[in-house]
């Protein structure tokens, strides 16, 4: 089975509001795909309605083969909202006890942490660079600390496909550069499926494919395409309302 | 042995309280991290209407306490689910019907001697019975804490992660509230139903002074609660003070005094560096 996410002829509104508009979208194992479009294009919901946080007016979903509602294998597929740093900064988990948390479904009848589940955690720590972070409490780390302990809870159930929503929104620029070659690594070396939505250009030069969000609908690119359409020469970090992209030349994806 | 422990109404006392010390606070960190202190009032009020009806059908009223407030304690998952804005809304108007059918509940009885006993918990009143119901519920309140320790801390620190990480939310959510009401019930002997949610957070905000962890957070304000009843009981009987208000007044000290060996020694942290 090479098809690890399918969306098909899908339509979602906020209310009166369409938002998404018979979307169609394919995405292989291997795949680095990023969704970008202005604010407000249905990127983030996209998103959402892929992991079954919300639920769509019309069309159907697949992830791992498999219908959202009939889907048991859950830590197969990893998720990190754009809210996941809005947590309680004064909570006392340690990272230890954050990242070791997603393991629940492998802990066994008693729900706490045995040996070799911590090993687990100790590796995805040290594939994050975070090892020696492990019993500092989450709160008080830095932005760009906080994210990598995010990425290893991501990582810990050993996921074939992750979700990524801004994972580089509110950290500095060193921190922004060791966590896309972090990205980078997961996609090339450990064959993950990434698939994220992002504004940065930095990250965007990364994926292999590019889904453009603008007026409910999607537009998938490859890299190569994309960039021969000199959107990339664009300062899209200022952009309000996003790119213009002459549409004409096939980049409408049809599943 | 000192006098406080040669009586038998002390003995059961000290066995009760300290077997509250333990749940109280277990469940309490769960309940402040997830920030639904709110709840423990809410729930104790609730419970006092319980222990009315109770004393005036005559009923042992610890078992309407415990049937009353998990009814609620299911009301108020379900609203907390549903309409999440008005969540506190809804604890009050669930707080004041509760605490309006307890006043009209007392005022019907003609044993105020009883209610007073559980508005401000009693010593005396402690019974051979209030013992064979509160040691094996704090055990199995214990144990179901301990199996799911897991899916309890990653409900507290965020409930829509822990969904995905496959947590059962919704079992565990319920389970949670029926632990809440009924280590709730259990606790208005001792430390009475007006100041029982004190004794659900002060120690944990005692504990969060000092810990390092979840796990030393659990472990501090379960010992920062143990003191408090303990001494709390102590004095309490030397000085013929209500057990309630002493217990938590102890408490607020010890928080102090936590708050103030965290003060020093952030200081001497920021010395240090």
């Amino acid at each position: 089975m090479n098809k690890m996410a399918e969306v098909r002829n899908l339509y979602f509104s906020y209310g009166q509001e369409p938002v998404l508009k018979d979307i169609n979208l394919g995405i292989n194992r291997g795949d680095f795909i990023v969704f970008i479009g202005p604010n407000g294009s249905g990127k983030s919901t996209l998103l959402k309605l892929m992991i079954g946080e919300l639920k769509p007016d019309r069309g159907q979903i697949q992830l791992l083969g498999k219908e959202l509602n009939t889907l048991r294998e859950w830590h197969r597929i990893g998720y990190m909202s754009q809210q996941i740093r809005n947590f309680n900064k004064s909570f006392p988990a340690t990272v230890k006890e954050v990242v070791a948390a997603a393991l629940y479904k492998e802990m066994g009848l008693i729900k706490v942490l045995n040996k070799r589940l911590e090993k687990r955690v100790d590796e995805v720590l040290e594939l994050v660079g975070m090892e020696d972070f492990r019993d500092r409490q989450i709160g008080r780390l830095s932005g760009g600390q906080q994210q990598k302990v995010f990425i290893a809870r991501t990582l810990v159930t050993k996921p074939e496909l992750i979700f990524l929503d801004e994972p580089l929104v509110g950290i500095d620029l060193n921190s922004q550069e060791e966590l896309i070659k972090l990205l980078n690594r997961l996609n090339q070396d450990l064959n993950i499926t990434i698939i994220m939505v992002a504004h940065e250009l930095q990250l965007i030069r990364e994926a292999q494919q590019i889904a453009y969000f603008n007026g409910g609908e999607v537009f998938l690119y490859s890299q190569e395409d994309f960039a021969s359409i000199g959107y990339l020469n664009k300062d899209i970090l200022k952009a309000e309302t996003g790119p213009e992209i002459q549409y004409s030349n096939g980049g409408d994806y049809n599943a | 042995m000192p006098e406080v422990f040669t009586y038998t109404f002390m003995q059961r006392a000290f066995l009760v309280g300290n077997m509250i010390a333990l749940i109280a606070p277990l469940i309490g960190v769960f309940l402040i991290m997830k920030g639904l202190s709110q709840i423990g009032h809410t729930i104790s009020h609730v419970a006092l209407a319980g222990v009315a009806l109770g004393i005036l059908t005559g009923i042992y009223p610890v078992y309407p306490a415990i049937l009353i407030s998990v009814l609620a304690a299911l009301v108020i998952e379900k609203i907390r689910e549903k309409i999440s804005d008005y969540a506190e809304l809804s604890l009050s108007i669930i707080l004041a019907a509760g605490m309006g059918i307890a006043t009209i509940l007392i005022s019907l009885s003609d044993n105020s001697i009883g209610i007073m006993s559980y508005l401000f918990g009693s010593l005396t009143l402690v019974s051979e019975l209030d013992l064979m119901i509160v040691i094996p519920m704090a055990l199995i309140i214990i144990v179901l804490v301990f199996l799911f320790y897991s899916g309890f801390f990653y409900l507290s620190f965020n409930e829509g992660d822990a969904r995905l990480a496959g947590v059962p939310v919704k079992l565990l959510n319920i389970l949670f509230m029926v632990i809440i009401s009924t280590t709730i019930s259990l606790s208005l002997r001792i430390v009475g139903g007006l100041l029982i949610a004190s004794l659900i957070s002060i120690p944990v905000a005692t504990a969060l002074q000092l810990a390092r962890s979840f796990k030393e957070t659990i472990l501090y304000s379960i010992l920062a609660a143990l003191l408090a009843v303990d001494s709390g009981l102590i004095a309490a009987y030397y000085l013929d003070l209500a057990p309630g208000g002493t217990i938590i007044l102890l408490s607020v000290i010890y928080f102090l005094l936590a708050s103030g060996v965290k003060f020093l020694r952030e200081r001497k942290g920021f010395n240090e560096k």
